[in-house]
């Protein structure tokens, strides 16, 4: 089927072949994903070889099944497959919350972060940390502070969409005002408290995969699952929701409706991940762009490849903090971030104008 | 006086009523105002099926925004829209959207970039919001693909398409919302002769064949007498005429609408209106 020349496809064929491209784009993302996992897997401080290694994983779900000792099973369950299960779920999540708020306020700018998740996330941290202010004490706390002030920038905007209708660009510049409130205040907070706390608090604002277990795994795991289910299914009207509101209408798809879920699920994916791992930048941005150079706008298909682009940058990047230094390991938000953004700028000048694929 | 009278016996009630299709649109004082000051200030009109309605009327009468109305894609403030004596806004915009079809008079997309095929893909939305797309829907795609002629086009990027082409695209994207109601704004503007003629051809077959109503925007006046039956002058958001094409456009009523000095003759078999 791939042997004819351009030239001699018929039409039909070359729908056909373009569709063909991106299912096996995706495909080999899989794969991608799957083998930095597996590859992600054997490193580490810990001199543990790579045999051993998937013993560790083997016997950590069949005891016995190898002669592996005790602790290279601890530390293969207790810190290697939670920060690696968490890199690929939370670049996935990331992504896909940037895919889906992209397409929906129709802004290649607009993701979870501009709307104000993360500086949410960051106060609500900060509130724990430095003012005591939270519903229970310790590490707990935080992260419940963190999702429950993530959520706020998106509920004033649902309130306030009560009264008026607001646009795409509305939406956003109210997530972006209210970023700004947030970072202030956490400021002024930082300014008063004490030297480690305000260390702790910089430190939380910096993504990291430190301090991720693997329950963290089974709250992220889930919304992410169902936010991917319903992204698929509300993926044909997000894609007429592209071609103007006006036009989507008169398709029968209730513009309102799709655009307050779309950006319930997204900052809720978002902001259940954020409150795990601090703000890792730059995934939600860049991973549907890359994304959309290989299978298009059509959100079916840039849905799954923005998750899996996303989980892979991140492996990637987990391994680079965790090999670049070793065997200190740096906070994977801030390699997101340095090398994210020069990658973003290349693909701002570079970006191939043909986004259907297909080179004629 | 009646050179005008042969171009006017096709019956309209010829057409039988099919199952889960209008037959009959039914506007009734529609009001409007976009905030401020009133753009349509009761308007109403009557079209049935396999009729072909010309609306006209100078820039900013309102045109864009009575046809708007009529799909609810705006709320009108008074006044209602019956299909078949059922009220529009009873009808969910999901049914609605199977029931009327819609070409904007601008191309729009505001962020993505689909490929053509995607586009017309996109009517298919009311009949199939699921996930997948059936063959069914992806046979009714090239039907349409090839009935404007832009089959050839499929891949190509929407946004980078010349304004004809594109306009044959969004009128191929309505098709396939096999919708019985066609809102048709300005098709014809950005197209050469021989697609002005071929896409008003497929229009006219479709109220022919299949009994759908039409409600076309048009500047073209001779367009107008050429495929319309009924023809609404529309100004200042209010109707000015309105009747059987050859009745209200005359030399008068295109005076007083336009200010342009106009003739209307009977030439090569049929009316003409010709700008002087
Ligand atoms: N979104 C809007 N907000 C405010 N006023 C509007 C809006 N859209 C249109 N108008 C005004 O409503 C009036 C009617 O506009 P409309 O688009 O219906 O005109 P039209 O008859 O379609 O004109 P044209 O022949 O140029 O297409 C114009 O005066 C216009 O300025
Ligand atoms: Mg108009």
């Amino acid at each position: 089927m791939f042997s004819k020349d351009i030239g001699d496809l018929t039409e039909r064929e070359k729908v056909v072949r373009l569709f063909a491209r991106r299912v096996i784009f995706i495909i080999a993302m899989l794969v991608v994903v799957a083998s930095l996992a597996a590859f992600s897997m054997t490193l580490g401080a810990a001199k543990i070889s790579a045999a051993d290694a998937y013993k560790g994983l083997i016997n950590a779900l069949f005891p016995d099944a190898f002669d592996i000792t005790d602790r290279t099973v601890r530390i293969m369950v207790n810190l290697r497959s939670p920060r690696v299960l968490m890199a690929a779920a939370a670049g996935a999540s990331l992504a896909m919350g940037g895919a889906i708020t992209q397409a929906i306020l129709k802004n290649s700018l607009a993701t979870p972060y501009t709307l104000g998740v993360s500086a949410g996330a960051g106060f609500g941290a900060c509130l724990a940390i430095l003012m005591g202010v939270s519903i229970t004490a310790g590490t707990i706390g935080i992260i419940t502070n963190a999702f429950i002030f993530s959520m706020i920038p998106v509920a004033v905007v649902i309130v306030a969409s009560r009264f008026r209708t607001m646009s795409p660009m509305a939406m956003i510049l109210c997530g972006v005002a209210i970023s700004y409130i947030f970072g202030a205040s956490n400021t002024l907070f930082q300014y008063f408290g004490d030297d480690a706390s305000v260390k702790s608090v910089v430190f939380w604002t910096v993504g990291d995969l430190n301090n991720v277990s693997l329950w963290n795994l089974s709250y992220v795991g889930p919304v992410m699952t169902a936010v991917f289910i319903a992204g698929m299914l509300m993926a044909k009207r997000i894609n007429v929701l592209g071609m103007g509101d006006d036009t989507a209408k008169s398709l029968g798809v209730n513009v309102e409706r799709i655009r307050m879920t779309g950006l319930i699920l997204s900052c809720l994916l978002t902001a259940t991940v954020v409150c795990f791992t601090g703000t890792i930048g730059f995934i939600c941005l860049l991973s549907p762009q890359i994304s959309k150079v290989f299978v298009g706008s059509d959100m079916r298909y840039l849905l799954p490849s923005s998750a899996l682009v996303g989980a892979c940058l991140l492996l990637i990047a987990d391994m680079g903090s965790r090999m670049l230094m070793s065997p200190v390991m740096l906070p994977v938000g801030a390699i997101t971030a340095l090398v994210g953004g020069p990658a973003f700028i290349m693909l701002l000048f570079s970006r191939r104008k043909n986004m259907t694929g297909i080179r004629v | 006086m009646s050179p005008f009278g042969n171009i006017r016996d096709r019956g309209a009630g010829t057409v039988e009523k099919k199952r889960g299709i209008c037959v009959d649109l039914d506007v009734n004082g529609i009001h409007f105002s976009y905030g401020g000051s009133p753009i349509l200030k009761g308007v109403s009109l009557k079209v049935g099926a396999g009729e072909i309605m010309g609306v006209l009327g100078p820039n900013g009468s309102g045109k864009t925004t009575f046809i708007k109305c009529i799909n609810r894609i705006l709320t009108p403030s008074q006044g209602e829209v019956l299909l078949d004596s059922r009220d529009a806004s009873d009808i969910s915009s999901g049914e609605l959207a199977k029931m009327i079809g819609y070409v904007p008079q601008n191309a729009s997309y505001d962020y993505t970039a689909p490929n053509v095929y995607e586009v017309v893909m996109m009517g298919r939305c009311p009949h199939s919001m699921g996930w997948q797309s059936s063959k069914a829907d992806d046979d009714a795609v090239w039907t349409c693909l090839e009935k404007l002629d832009v089959d050839h086009l499929a891949t190509k990027d929407f946004s980078k398409l010349s304004s004809g082409q594109s306009q044959r695209v969004l009128i191929a994207r309505a098709l396939a919302q096999e919708a019985s109601v066609l809102l048709l704004d300005e098709p014809t503007s950005n197209l050469d002769v021989k697609y002005q003629l071929e896409v008003m051809d497929t229009v006219k077959g479709l109220a022919e064949s299949e009994g759908n109503i039409v409600c076309a925007i048009l500047h073209d006046m001779d367009t107008a007498m050429r495929y319309c039956d009924k023809v609404v002058m529309l100004e200042n958001g209010e109707i000015t005429a309105a009747g059987p094409t050859v009745e209200v456009l005359t030399p008068e009523n295109i005076e007083r609408t336009y200010g342009v000095k106009a003739a209307v003759e009977f030439i090569h078999g049929r009316c003409r209106v010709m700008i002087l």
